[in-house]
């Protein structure tokens, strides 16, 4: 099947441009949760984040005659999708949080500053004799999937593209427009909260991620305390 | 950052612990925070957790929706701008 992220990408933009239907089919499929995922980001209302996406369809459509290449083909469709968004959602002008996600309750940390009384509560560990069973229990990527939609727009930004996403740092600062000093702090925020929730379900609530990984170490690291982010 | 040939405190580990998940730590710094989170449990710990979180959020399933209502309309604006046959 066609994913643009396998096989060769020089292919799959030589289909495109060549005006094979199957390939922008396959592209769109490929794409299009993802990109509504995104653009969710940038409004409250599903009919909104709709219409974004569309419009970055259609964008795509139009561009790719002049697409030379430069940036990957995903990269380039979520800055295009950034674009849209900021057009069609300034008009919803009803979202009241920051564009970067700084909001109080996010500010326990401060690059190079750290926080007061770092460590006050350290870290327990989780004690997963296979971690690997947090990624592959259906629970436990509930439980990130809710942590990922919580999060405010900067930070759900920043982790949607360079975590799930997993596109390159570089290109995650130029489709934001945000400087890798930002993105640092909105990935770590926004990671520390992540963390947080996962911390909260292994050690409270992990039934289903114990099964499969079965709990080793001393009874303390069942400890019902959460721990704080640095 | 002047941490290089000094040792690295939590709040220097801290710093870099997201690039060093994204294994993109400078190589001037990796000695240096690994000795450290040898040497503090804590940093070692949420380190190790982290790594895990952003594993997770890899592992995330797609979202894929096949048909969607646009699909269709996305379609043919394809076709007619490559003027591709109209089948």
């Amino acid at each position: 099947m066609l994913d643009p992220r396998r096989g060769s990408e020089e292919d799959l933009i030589a289909r495109l441009r060549a005006g094979e239907p199957a390939a922008f089919a396959g592209l769109v499929d490929d794409l299009q949760g993802r990109l509504l995922a995104f653009a969710g980001t940038f409004t409250t209302s599903p009919a909104l984040a709709e219409d974004i996406v569309q419009e970055t369809w259609l964008g795509v459509i139009r561009g790719l005659p002049a697409f030379e290449g430069r940036s990957s083909l995903r990269t380039w469709i979520f800055s295009i999708l950034v674009r849209r968004a900021r057009t069609l959602a300034t008009r919803e002008s009803r979202r009241a949080t920051s564009p970067n996600g700084a909001d109080p309750a996010a500010s326990e940390w401060d690059m190079g500053r750290g926080r007061h009384g770092l460590w006050d509560s350290a870290p327990v560990p989780w004690g997963l004799e296979d971690p690997a069973a947090l990624f592959q229990t259906h629970e436990a990527l509930e439980v990130v999937r809710a942590a990922v939609a919580a999060l405010p727009e900067g930070q759900r930004q920043a982790v949607l593209l360079r975590d799930v996403e997993d596109l390159p740092a570089t290109d995650v600062c130029n489709i934001l427009g945000i400087t890798e000093t930002n993105q640092r702090v909105l990935l770590h925020r926004g990671r520390s909260r992540i963390r947080r929730a996962l911390d909260r379900y292994v050690r409270e609530d992990g039934g289903a991620v114990r099964e499969r990984a079965a709990l080793g170490g001393a009874p303390g690291a069942r400890s019902a305390f959460s721990t704080e982010d640095p | 950052m002047n941490a290089k040939n000094e040792e690295m405190g939590c709040i220097e580990a801290i710093d870099v612990m997201g690039i060093a998940a994204e294994d993109r730590l400078e190589p001037g710094l990796v000695a240096g925070f690994e000795e450290h989170l040898a040497e503090c449990r804590s940093c070692a710990t949420y380190y190790d957790q982290l790594r895990h979180t952003r594993q997770t959020l890899r592992s995330l399933p797609r979202d894929d929706r096949p048909s969607h209502p646009g699909r269709q309309a996305l379609l043919d604006h394809f076709r007619k701008q490559f003027g591709g046959d109209a089948s």
